[in-house]
């Protein structure tokens, strides 16, 4: 259940993650389910987490992509990177935020905040309410070291990478397990720009205001860059029962097979060859005749134009030049512009007809083929 | 396309009304219609051209009937 709740979580907010870079990408997912394997009660988690989308549009307002570009660029140009010069990113400090509030609201799950190194005691490995993955996954040289590693808190939270050396903690290491690149960077303060939650965490709280809390705690996470969000391919606010209820009924990603394609293009129709052919023969010569049919009054209309439009002018320029009366002229002209009037009409008709009835009809012709010939037309 | 069709019938009525208008006009202001015709018989011989094309189609029609006959 733990499983396939996290595989939904993790796939959808994968999906939605497509706008950072993969290694970022990765570092978040694998925090999500680092908080999924740690807690014993999926459920309030996922309360906790609300959604993917939530989660994602907290992402994406922590996240920018021209920093994380020059962090990426610096750390690809050799393997040692700087301890001095590594900067926790700001979506990673978000994600260890909402760990750590997990870990106060659900204290049933033992795992302390990531990122605080003066909250770090040397018999924190040996705690008996760890996960039992978590204590077998950690090595026993970094227990032994620990004391003596500026590091090691780091270790103790990701202990899937790190195995003997120091520089470990700097290198991502691949979760065989899981699938995700781990990552982890030292984190230089415990204090971060976000605001702790105001309320108790020993009162007992109803769904509904538990709930509210931890939006009102979430929206303290908005940051001032909206571009962020508005850049972002993160949808807009949805409720949130209707976040749940969307993401949560999605189907898990299964691996496609053929049959999968092969029903989709059987549910499209098959042409049957045979039908094509009877069909041309018969259609064809009919919607030749139907056009020519359509092309006589097209023509005709056109004549007529034609024949008008001449007349009306040379009625204006006989108005204003074989006249000298003023009603004379007044009423060859009004004679004239009517004439203009009634050649503009049949002009109308011919592209009507033209680009209207013919191109009707053959459209009409090529549809009733395609339902005529498919595997049930001819039913 | 709808609206080009809107568009053009606009124009077309627009230019119509515009020729009732300069038709009442001359009426009321006394306009001579044997006058017009005269002048514009006298430029385009319309007499002379529709006797001609009455006398040709007078003539077809009669060769169609002995045709026929």
């Amino acid at each position: 259940m733990i499983n396939i709740e996290k595989r939904k979580f993790l796939a959808e907010l994968g999906r939605l993650l497509t706008f950072m870079y993969d290694e970022d990408r990765q570092t978040a997912l694998s925090m999500y389910g680092e908080m999924f394997d740690r807690t014993d009660d999926p459920e309030e988690l996922l309360k906790l987490l609300v959604s993917p989308t939530r989660q994602a549009v907290v992402i994406a307002r922590t996240y920018n992509a021209k920093e994380r570009d020059l962090a990426v660029r610096s750390k690809t140009g050799d393997g040692d990177a700087d301890v001095d010069s590594l900067e926790t990113p700001r979506f990673v400090r978000a994600i260890s935020e909402i760990s750590e509030k997990a870990s106060e609201l659900f204290p049933t799950v033992n795992y302390s905040g990531a990122w605080n190194d003066s909250d770090y005691t040397e018999s924190e490995p040996e705690n008996q309410d760890a996960p039992a993955d978590f204590e077998e996954s950690e090595p026993e040289d970094n227990q032994n070291n620990r004391s003596d590693d500026p590091f090691s808190f780091a270790v103790a939270e990701f202990p899937v990478f790190g195995e003997d050396k120091e520089e470990d903690l700097y290198d991502r290491a691949a979760d065989e397990e899981e699938g995700y690149e781990t990552f982890s960077e030292p984190q230089e303060s415990s204090e971060t720009d976000y605001p702790a939650p105001s309320y108790d965490l020993n009162e007992n709280l109803s769904d509904e205001d538990r709930s509210n809390r931890i939006n009102e705690y979430m929206a303290a996470f908005a940051d001032s860059e909206k571009e962020n969000l508005q850049n972002s391919d993160v949808p807009k606010s949805v409720p949130v029962q209707e976040e749940i209820r969307t993401w949560r009924d999605r189907p898990v990603q299964e691996k496609k097979d053929a049959d999968t394609n092969a029903s989709r293009e059987e549910s499209a129709g098959e042409i049957s060859v045979p039908l094509l052919i009877l069909y041309i023969i018969l259609a064809v010569p009919l919607t030749a005749i139907g056009v020519l049919l359509l092309l006589i009054p097209a023509i005709l209309c056109l004549a007529i134009s034609l024949i008008l439009i001449v007349i009306g002018f040379q009625a204006i320029t006989t108005a204003f030049g074989g006249f000298a009366v003023f009603a004379d002229i007044m009423v060859v002209l009004g004679g004239a512009l009517v004439v203009i009037a009634v050649a503009l009409c049949a002009l109308w008709a011919f592209i009507w007809f033209i680009g209207g009835a013919i191109v009707s009809l053959i459209n009409s012709a090529i549809r009733l083929g395609g339902k005529f010939c498919t595997s049930g037309g001819g039913k | 396309m709808k609206k080009s069709w809107k568009i053009i019938g606009i124009v077309i009525l627009t230019v119509f009304i515009l020729g009732l208008i300069c038709i009442g006009v001359g009426v009321l202001t006394g306009a001579d219609y044997s006058r017009i015709f005269s002048v514009i018989d006298d430029k385009f011989q319309i007499e002379s051209t529709l006797s001609l094309y009455s006398q040709y189609f007078d003539q077809l029609k009669g060769l169609i009937l002995e045709m026929f006959a």
